[in-house]
């Protein structure tokens, strides 16, 4: 893993943004940035090289889950790892998050550790599957 | 009893229609006709009086009245209140780790490797900045302490925004119950966002390893 990666933190929320950019700093990744929903996230997506988007489901304006299905639908983003982390616990929406792409899932209140582990999994599939 | 009142009344207009009792046999129609529609009348007219007295009750009731009038909004200002007291708290803890952090690196980092070793001078004053550095995490640690006085007040709250809800609700599903048969007061299955799962929905999962396990199963 980069630890100089370029990382998008979406939550509508700006406590949950700054404890995961917290975490995020405790892990060893510094370059982060932030977005409130869907709709402000796209454009920051598109224009700036981002290697990891970590996103929240509920949010008003653009939701997690169209948020990933948009990045799945460009061209440009397709490949990008997304990461939900969501109180959203139906198992139905779990599966919708798996068949529109997501490449991990955390269930809300979570664990510095849990973070930590999903995306150690997430980019050591990437690396499996690309070598 | 109604069929054989039925058959009864049938029996006299077709022996009235072959008399060629013109009048006779339309009274008798008209007879058949109230037999058949009455208990639909009379089922209809229960009914109505059950909504319009639901009705009266719910705006006469004024508990309820008041309820909806002042306490709902009040409800709203309530959950705000929640809002904004748990956001508050949260940032004050979270600038308190921020500030404390770099304060604990420092304290490892300076004794590390052997870097006061035989230095005397050097412990001295890594030990007096050890004193001040403790001063400022304790001080931090306290900010944290006092930061969770949150949980009382929204708690407070919270119960008190349940009950109104509670209170409206037991109002409603009343009307509904009384007017509607059980088929079509059956709960719907949620759709769409739902928010932290609460309690022991059967459809959600309830720890990471369940998410996990099902996308293993998904591929994922």
């Amino acid at each position: 893993m980069n630890p100089n990666m370029k990382i998008l933190i979406v939550d509508d929320f700006s406590t949950m943004r700054r404890i995961i950019k917290n975490l995020l700093r405790d892990l060893g990744f510094n370059n982060t940035f932030e977005a409130d929903d869907g709709n402000t996230a796209l454009p920051l997506l598109k224009g700036g090289n981002f290697d990891f988007l970590i996103t929240d489901w509920n949010m008003p304006g653009m939701q997690g889950i169209d948020l990933l299905r948009a990045v799945r639908a460009d061209p440009n983003l397709s490949s990008l790892p997304v990461l939900l982390v969501t109180a959203e616990a139906r198992r139905d929406q779990i599966v919708l998050a798996a068949e529109a792409g997501v490449n991990g899932y955390i269930v809300k209140p979570f664990t510095a550790q849990t973070l930590k582990e999903k995306i150690e999994k997430i980019f050591e599939r990437i690396a499996a599957t690309t070598a | 009893m109604e069929n054989v009142e039925r058959l009864g009344l049938a029996r006299e207009l077709v022996a009235a229609l072959e008399q060629g009792q013109e009048d006779e046999a339309s009274q008798l129609l008209r007879a058949l006709q109230d037999v058949r529609a009455n208990p639909l009348f009379r089922h209809l007219a229960e009914l109505t009086r059950d909504v319009h007295q639901s009705l009266v009750g719910l705006s006469t009731d004024p508990h309820l009245v008041e309820r909806t009038k002042s306490e709902m909004p009040d409800a709203r200002n309530r959950l705000s209140y929640v809002i904004a007291k748990t956001e508050d708290s949260t940032h004050r803890t979270l600038a308190a780790v921020e500030d404390m952090m770099p304060l604990a690196e420092r304290l490892i980092s300076g004794a590390a490797d052997g870097a006061l070793d035989g230095d005397v001078a050097a412990m001295r004053a890594y030990i007096d900045e050890a004193m001040a550095t403790g001063e400022v995490i304790r001080g931090g640690l306290t900010e944290v302490l006092m930061a969770q006085e949150f949980q009382d007040l929204t708690g407070q709250v919270i119960r008190r925004t349940i009950e109104i809800v509670g209170e409206v609700e037991k109002k409603l599903v009343g009307l509904i119950t009384a007017e509607l048969p059980a088929s079509e007061h059956a709960r719907p299955a949620p759709t769409g966002v739902q928010g932290p799962a609460i309690g022991n929905e059967p459809n959600a999962v309830h720890h990471q390893d369940d998410v996990d396990k099902l996308l293993a199963e998904l591929g994922v």
